[in-house]
């Protein structure tokens, strides 16, 4: 049965312009990283009700700042690109005014300790990136301590 | 593998991983087939209550997608009917870690990939609009295609925000009173020609905006690197602009324009004492930030400051009125859900409605329970707000509902003038565009050879585990996820044969499967109707309680998911109704177009696999409830 499961689906996959992957527009227009959408998915972004908490929200932004800023040490970028990328992301979020976050400045820290850095060189760059603001330099502190150690 | 093979695996399992002081679950999905791009079926990963899986796109790229649970179930086993398979993976806290980790690094790298796409494609736009000309075609949203049936007209930078505003000129309008003080604490701070200099210097900035000129330079090269630095021209000039229309609302405190802002007569929309109070604390927040936006030197600053304001007002409105006033958040071009009034669908509408509400109580009831209000808090409500409305008046009127899968971020977008583009010679600007169109080409080229489709090497299956194992050192994996999965050579790149696998090769804990819609029904249905009548209702398109017609799918009669024996005959039955269908079709095509015969012939195409007792197809439909897929729990059993 198998072998005739396979042989048959040869024959279909000669057949159709594409296989094996769904070409759901249900799917891919409620996905996180669409700005599409699709009468089809309606449910889930008519009403946001098959989204997350706001507070699981905001740990998957956080998760996601840091693994960019850690992605970003890692590849030796600037701090102009840096900050453009992370907009990015927050307005994806919802975050308009980024610079006002908690959630970015501790995922910053978090993503600075998950890429290695610790001493002089994240007192270096956690200055940089909180600029002349304690309380930012507070946060990235903050997310620094919470995570673990890589 | 047997069944009692696989218990004796997972009893094994079980044991390793009590030896372990911890251990985790990620689950591997197998999405049962359905007819047209999914004929092997679909696979995705699980890490709580997020999906990552792969899809291949019209434009021919596999893309990482990432969406909650609940939503990727919704979509399959509902509006899809497949069945879903689960195949429960265990692993040690670290290893799921970095295996989560892996993949949400590859999707956010790959999000930035596509972002240099666009932002090129939207120099080409912004180089042709200087040129004065309209553009010569081509896809948005990153798509690799250049032209073609597909393509769509580039995406000319907007400016988001600005078009929540009354335009000033050529008639003067009534200020504003939130921007007016707004306006005062601004000039306190920072002088009282501070927004003059700044908007002097912006004009300035604007008219000396040169696009880029190395049509060389570094592009993509890997899923796991970063695109390099670049700020491209066409965001260059989108910042600019951003600031000088921010810089133009406040100057002139300028109001919103009455359609922007959305509110509604009913209780529902009532602010509470204690609803008011939050609002006039996060006004006075608000405030304090937008002053900072105003000196500050970030490059995007103009966007925050647009929308801040815009909200400023609408929470000014809100106070004045006593009920919620929000910005109308929905993008000038989104979706739209039609025929609202149509029977068939009172349902799905009903409980949709339903949500929608629930979901806007449900956001202020976590705005009074915030010790502080953040930006992320109140667009919640906005965007509940935006849904419940849009749900309401659509089914009050008759009229399309509007819909948008990503976060509701206020879009207010609007062309920028022309005034404000860069002054280039013609010839600067013909040469700039060669460049740019260049750039792009070689991005999309780039782009292809990392993303591009593969039928084995990069389908949704072999990415999947490309991504899964290489989250480890290759001599890691087996001990981590308890073996390895080769999908070059073997019949392991398809779905369905990809979950044998995973549970012959990794550390499978527990299989549980996901119903579909109608499995789900009918399971109801037996439980508490005559089954022979249930059978004979539900066994055909005709009757079927759960089925609907939906133009989507192709002609059939039978479904053959639930039988075995009968497959074969009902496959025949499907192949000759599907001929008919096609026959008839073809002499009604003069009056009905080619959609009958494309249907039927579809239709007599996939009912050849139920012939050898394969079946594909599961039929499909348009809208659905999802009371069923959040209800019913998976349940474990082990595979034969």
């Amino acid at each position: 049965m198998p072998t005739i499961r396979v042989l048959l689906l040869f024959v279909l996959i000669a057949g159709l312009s594409s296989t094996g992957c769904s070409k759901s527009s249900t799917s891919q227009a409620s996905s996180e990283s669409s700005s599409g959408s699709s009468a089809s998915s309606s449910k889930s972004s008519a009403s946001s009700s098959g989204s997350s908490s706001p507070s699981s929200r905001e740990a998957a932004y956080v998760r996601d700042i840091r693994d960019f800023t850690a992605e970003w040490v890692l590849s030796g970028g600037d701090v102009g690109t840096f900050k453009r990328r992370v907009a990015e992301i927050a307005k994806q979020d919802g975050i308009t005014d980024w610079e006002q976050d908690e959630g970015t400045y501790r995922g910053i820290g978090r993503g600075l300790k998950k890429a290695g850095l610790s001493g002089q060189r994240f007192s270096d760059v956690s200055a940089n990136l909180a600029g002349s603001d304690p309380k930012r330099a507070e946060w990235i502190q903050k997310g620094f301590d919470a995570e673990p150690k890589p | 593998m047997s069944r009692r093979a696989f218990s004796a695996a997972v009893l094994v399992t079980l044991l390793v991983a009590g030896a372990s002081a911890r251990a985790a679950r990620f689950e591997y999905l197998y999405v049962e087939s359905n007819v047209g791009g999914s004929s092997g079926g679909h696979a995705a990963v699980r890490f709580g209550d997020r999906v990552f899986h792969y899809q291949n796109a019209k434009d021919g790229s596999l893309r990482l997608l990432r969406e909650p649970f609940d939503t990727f179930r919704y979509a399959y086993t509902v509006l899809e009917n497949r069945s879903v398979h689960v195949g429960r993976v265990l692993v040690s806290d670290e290893s799921y870690e970095q295996i989560h980790d892996h993949f949400n690094r590859r999707f956010l790298i790959e999000q930035q990939h596509f972002r240099v796409l666009d932002a090129r494609r939207s120099d080409v736009a912004l180089l042709e609009r200087i040129l004065g000309r309209g553009g010569d075609g081509g896809p948005r949203n990153g798509g690799l295609r250049n032209s073609g049936p597909t393509a769509r007209p580039r995406d000319e930078p907007k400016l988001r925000g600005a078009g929540f505003f009354e335009v000033a000129d050529p008639a003067p309008v009534a200020p504003a009173p939130a921007l007016v003080a707004l306006r005062g604490r601004v000039e306190q701070r920072y002088g009282p020609d501070a927004l003059g200099r700044r908007l002097t210097a912006t004009d300035r900035a604007l008219a000396e905006l040169r696009p880029d000129e190395a049509p060389d330079d570094p592009v993509i090269s890997s899923r796991d690197h970063l695109p390099p630095d670049e700020y491209a021209f066409s965001d260059r000039f989108s910042d600019l602009a951003s600031g000088r229309a921010a810089l133009d609302v406040l100057i002139d405190a300028r109001p919103v324009r009455r359609e922007a802002l959305r509110s509604d007569a009913s209780a529902d929309w009532r602010l509470s004492q204690a609803e008011r109070e939050v609002l006039l604390s996060h006004e006075s927040r608000l405030e304090d930030r937008l002053m900072d936006l105003f000196g500050s030197e970030r490059d995007d600053w103009g966007f925050a400051a647009l929308v801040g304001m815009a909200r400023l007002e609408a929470i000014a409105e809100s106070l004045a009125t006593g009920r919620w006033v929000v910005l109308d958040a929905f993008p000038a071009r989104t979706r739209a859900i039609t025929d609202v009034l149509h029977p068939g669908r009172s349902e799905f509408f009903a409980e949709l409605r339903r949500y929608a509400r629930r979901d806007f109580f449900e956001s202020r009831a976590a705005l009074l329970a915030a010790d502080e209000i953040g930006e992320r808090d109140y667009n919640e409500v906005e965007a509940a707000a935006n849904r419940a409305l849009e749900v309401r008046d659509g089914l009050a009127s008759g009229r399309d509902i509007r819909v948008y899968g990503g976060r509701l971020v206020p879009h207010g977008e609007q062309s920028p003038p022309d005034a404000w583009l860069p002054r280039l010679r013609p010839d600067d600007a013909e040469s700039a565009l060669n460049v740019a169109r260049l750039r792009e080409s070689s991005t999309v080229q780039a782009l292809r050879a990392i993303y591009g489709y593969e039928l084995v090497t990069n389908n949704c299956v072999s990415a999947l585990f490309e991504t899964l194992e290489s989250a480890f050192d290759p001599s890691e994996v087996a001990e981590r996820l308890g073996g390895r999965i080769e999908t070059y050579g073997t019949l392991n790149f398809i779905p369905w044969i990809s979950f044998d696998a995973v549970a012959r090769e990794y550390r499978v804990a527990e299989v549980a499967e996901i119903p579909s819609l109608r499995m789900t029904r009918m399971t109801e249905m037996y439980a508490r109707e005559n089954r022979a009548r249930v059978y004979l209702r539900e066994s055909n398109t005709l009757t079927s309680s759960v089925y609907r017609d939906n133009p989507r799918d192709s002609f059939f009669l039978f479904f053959t998911d639930d039988v075995v024996l009968p497959r074969p005959l009902y496959g025949a039955l499907n192949l000759v109704a599907g001929l008919g269908q096609a026959v008839l079709g073809l002499l009604r095509l003069p009056f009905e177009g080619p959609g009958e015969v494309v249907a039927g012939a579809k239709g007599a195409f996939f009912s050849l696999p139920e012939l050898f007792f394969v079946n594909l197809r599961k039929g499909s439909l348009d809208y659905g409830p999802s009371v069923v897929a959040r209800t019913r729990l998976e349940s474990s059993s082990p595979p034969d």
